[in-house]
């Protein structure tokens, strides 16, 4: 059904493609090469807080791990085979578990952290760790 | 000359399965961050296309990039499939960024040809 045999060729031809198409502003992104790791991470945030987005869709949430330890964020994913053991053409999409640790600039305040899934995305939002404000110690008289 | 690519100027094409059984193909396409209404599947003669927009998710003002390994953009894919697809009957259901399309073939029925005598 499927050509695959001078899918070569076609990378070849899409490459030749968008050196046109970036005079144009305009770019096709081969599949597989979106993100260049699984469970890519993007970071978008203020000094107080941070919101940690990563696009990870087709996963249920019991397998979606997150864990705080200071200010690093560990995440594993693991993203199962739905389709079970059917004939197939072509698999690009990956399965398997997988792991990423993500340092921010400040500590993680374990008690705040808010992490849903919308669209096969997951966020985390998370909020520095207030340091306990300096102890005033009066001096007492003699 | 600079290649100053912009965000939204970017097409994907998404990482697609395809499995196929007696009289349907599956394709499951991993669209993350795309809504339902902006799907578009159309089927012409032969030629199936998939296109979704993944809108960018509204941060506080004051939020500013601080790492970026994925980008938000349009997908759009383009396949050619040797078999004859009822166009009435092709079932689409997104769920958690991965749409599921289920393509059924026509059958040709097998003509019978009536032999008549001389």
């Amino acid at each position: 059904m499927f050509f695959t045999k001078d899918l070569h060729n076609v990378h070849n031809l899409q490459e030749e493609m968008n050196k046109i198409f970036d005079h144009l502003n305009f770019r096709f992104v081969q599949p597989g090469t979106r993100g260049q790791k699984n469970l890519p991470v993007n970071i978008q945030g203020n000094n107080e807080e941070a919101t940690i987005s990563i696009e990870v869709p087709g996963v249920n949430t019991e397998d979606i791990d997150i864990s705080i330890e200071g200010n690093i964020v560990h995440v594993s994913v693991t993203r199962h085979e739905k389709e079970g053991e059917k004939k197939y053409y072509l698999k690009e999409r990956r399965t398997g578990s997988w792991k990423r640790s993500i340092q921010l600039g400040f500590d993680v305040n374990e008690e705040k952290v808010d992490a849903s899934y919308q669209k096969g995305i997951l966020y985390i939002h998370v909020f520095k760790q207030q340091q306990s404000a300096p102890k005033k110690i009066t001096v007492k008289k003699a | 000359m600079s290649t100053d690519i912009k965000d939204d100027a970017m097409i994907f094409v998404p990482d697609t399965d395809v499995y196929e059984e007696d009289d349907i193909i599956t394709l499951v396409v991993d669209l993350p961050g795309v809504d339902e209404e902006s799907v578009d599947v159309q089927l012409e003669k032969n030629q199936l296309q998939i296109s979704a927009k993944a809108e960018k998710p509204q941060f506080k003002d004051d939020y500013k990039i601080q790492h970026t390994e994925y980008y938000t953009g349009d997908f759009k894919r383009t396949w050619a499939i040797k078999e004859n697809l009822d166009p009435e009957r092709i079932d689409a259901q997104i769920k958690d960024g991965v749409l599921t399309l289920k393509l059924h073939k026509i059958k040709s029925a097998a003509k019978k040809i009536q032999v008549r005598s001389a």
